[in-house]
């Protein structure tokens, strides 16, 4: 380790925070302890992680192009399959584009609405249930009847009104999908600050005069993490498949770039010819949202302390 | 009991009429109807002639109040596409979506109830561990996915059933079994876990010390106890159906049903067929929930209206 030019006074502040990097190195190497014991968790993560890394890094990793036409190669199949092309591992579709490169690019389109989703609609919904389970009153009876009328709507059909205002784009995609997502948020907030605004430390803080923006965001939200970490990626899944819907009924990405729903969509008109045009763009989806569900369920095991003592002990 | 009713449909009231409010803004105060609804080839004269004739030239607030007017005589203008009245278009379509959601609800409870009771006396057998599995596919799987793979199955390669339309019980197989399916993972997961709750009941000692059969006991007291959260989720099902997810499986079959009007009114920019597709699908959904209230009443002796 090397040694800084530090005064006296400084020293001990400098230790505190190495071993605050200890500690966080330390949890993560237990974390992926815990990971490796758990099979069906592991498989979760490293489904996220493909996802992940194929989006990101989709120009190194897709073979072709994926608006890149070939007339000549049109609907040829996988290459594995009867009369399949090599170097075209999922087969091609109408118009002679290659569908892995497709469903790589896809992916993009997947996460970038999900987590654009799940960042806006929960931090809106996050702020307003925290607002209304701190103060109460008038506040948290407008917001809750709010979330009561917002429920009883037919969400899609609304969101697919607003897209036809405003025109389909991935943009107005995040935010159709934001209005519609924000209450579960919010209700889950709410629900927590209520039973937390009781309690003794909550109230020790007002004791020595903490204001109340401190008393929400540094002492409640903390307490707050673990849920609305569950629930945001059970809402990404759910996004996942709301912007696949949205994509497949024509109102999300517009050709000829590359989603998900979008694929499906055109598939559809050629089924006869080519299943694999429908088949692996439906994987994809339901593969994606499989792997997010599966850390969701993990994540909720293993934030909650009773749960995670059992697994602890199984692994020490 | 008149009162909780009463309170109820005003509150009822209250949301058809926040929904007809939201529907008016997004489709006058977001961007340009006139736009939206003329052909791009249109004239700047056309454009300036459509928009005083629809009244778009007027201030918002008269537009909403000629708006309101007329929705609560359930008149909401002439259909763009079919040139006759938006809302008798949309009712003519209920029977059709109608037909396939209570199909699709029915075929998910009578299958789901079955396999949950069985998976439930059967833990961690292979019908458990199948029931386990099913119900997290069906988190996973895009509906119009399932419809789209079970016409390439059952309609292309075997051709039992045809791909799309609407007439016999051949053209409803696909379209329900698809609307059904996953309702079905989610319903059969539940009737599981509650009747593994109410299965080690005292009650069911006693019935069982009384001589009753086994299988009187599981379907007379442990289902009926059990009933409420399987209700709760079915009902909830139902709702999300119509709201959505009848729209898409429509979509994939070209089934006639509102769904599908409320895609072919979006596609060509039809703004009083959307308004009037929201309008009733809202109506249905608010509808549904008074009619849930009831059922819940009926089946639990402790709930009471207050």
């Amino acid at each position: 380790m090397k040694s800084s030019p530090a005064s006296a006074a400084s020293l001990p502040r400098v230790r505190v925070i190495e071993e605050e990097q200890f500690v966080f190195w330390r949890n993560l190497w237990k974390l992926t302890q815990y990971l490796i014991r758990d099979r069906v968790a592991l498989l979760g993560v490293l489904i996220v992680l493909t996802v992940v890394f194929a989006a990101v890094a989709a120009p190194l990793v897709a073979p072709y192009d994926p608006t890149k036409q070939n007339i000549a190669k049109r609907l040829t199949p996988p290459a594995w399959a009867v009369k399949g092309e090599a170097g075209y591992w999922l087969g091609t579709d109408q118009l002679g584009r290659d569908v892995l490169s497709r469903i790589i690019y896809g992916g993009r389109v997947s996460l970038t609405v999900g987590l654009s989703v799940v960042a806006i609609a929960g931090s809106f919904g996050i702020l307003l249930g925290l607002v209304s389970g701190y103060f109460g009153g008038r506040t948290d009876d407008a917001l809750m009847r709010l979330t009561d009328i917002q429920t009883a709507f037919p969400g899609l059909l609304l969101a697919l009104t607003i897209i036809t205002m405003i025109g389909p784009s991935v943009r107005n995609i995040i935010i159709v999908l934001s209005i519609n997502g924000w209450m579960v948020y919010a209700r889950i907030t709410r629900g927590i600050m209520l039973s937390l605004r009781e309690t003794p430390f909550i109230e020790a803080a007002r004791a020595i005069g903490c204001c109340d923006r401190r008393i929400i965001f540094r002492h409640a939200l903390p307490n707050l993490l673990s849920p609305l970490l569950t629930i945001g990626t059970l809402e990404l899944a759910r996004i996942i498949l709301a912007e696949a819907s949205l994509s497949f009924l024509g109102l999300g990405v517009q050709p000829p770039a590359a989603s998900w729903g979008l694929m499906i969509a055109d598939g559809h008109q050629y089924i006869t010819r080519g299943w694999w045009l429908v088949t692996f763009p439906g994987l994809a989806i339901a593969i994606t949202v499989f792997g997010v569900n599966l850390v969701a369920s993990w994540l909720r095991t293993y934030s909650d302390p009773t749960q995670r003592y059992r697994q602890i002990r199984t692994v020490e | 009991m008149t009162n909780y009713l009463i309170r109820r449909l005003l509150w009822s009231v209250l949301v058809v009429v926040g929904v007809s409010l939201v529907v008016f803004f997004v489709t006058h105060a977001i961007g340009d109807p006139v736009r939206i609804m003329l052909p791009l080839e249109a004239s700047q004269e056309e454009y300036l002639t459509m928009r005083h004739a629809w009244g778009f030239d007027d201030p918002l607030y008269v537009q909403f109040w000629r708006f309101a007017v007329k929705a609560a005589r359930g008149d909401f203008g002439d259909s763009l596409w079919q040139r006759t009245p938006a809302l008798a278009l949309v009712i003519d379509r209920l029977p059709a979506s109608f037909l396939l959601s209570f199909v699709a609800i029915a075929l998910a409870i009578l299958s789901s109830i079955p396999l949950g009771i069985l998976a439930s006396l059967r833990l961690r057998s292979l019908l458990d561990r199948l029931c386990v599995m099913g119900s997290l596919l069906g988190v996973c799987i895009p509906v119009f996915w399932l419809g789209i793979m079970l016409i390439m199955f059952f309609a292309v390669d075997l051709g039992w059933f045809y791909t799309s339309g609407y007439g016999t019980w051949k053209h409803l197989v696909l379209p329900a079994v698809t609307l059904a399916a996953l309702p079905m993972g989610r319903i059969t997961q539940i009737v599981r876990s509650s009747m593994l709750d109410e299965l080690h009941r005292q009650y069911m000692t006693t019935a069982r010390a009384k001589g009753l059969a086994e299988g009187y006991i599981i379907v007379r007291h442990a289902l009926k106890n059990a009933a409420i959260p399987i209700v709760t989720l079915a009902a909830w099902e139902l709702t999300r159906m119509l709201a959505g997810y009848t729209i898409i499986v429509e979509k994939v079959f070209a089934w006639p049903g509102f769904g599908l009007l409320a895609m072919q009114a979006i596609e060509r920019h039809d703004l009083p067929l959307i308004q009037a597709d929201v309008f009733v699908v809202a109506l249905i959904v608010v509808v549904l929930n008074i009619v849930i209230d009831f059922v819940y009443a009926a089946l639990d002796p402790r709930v009471r209206f207050e």
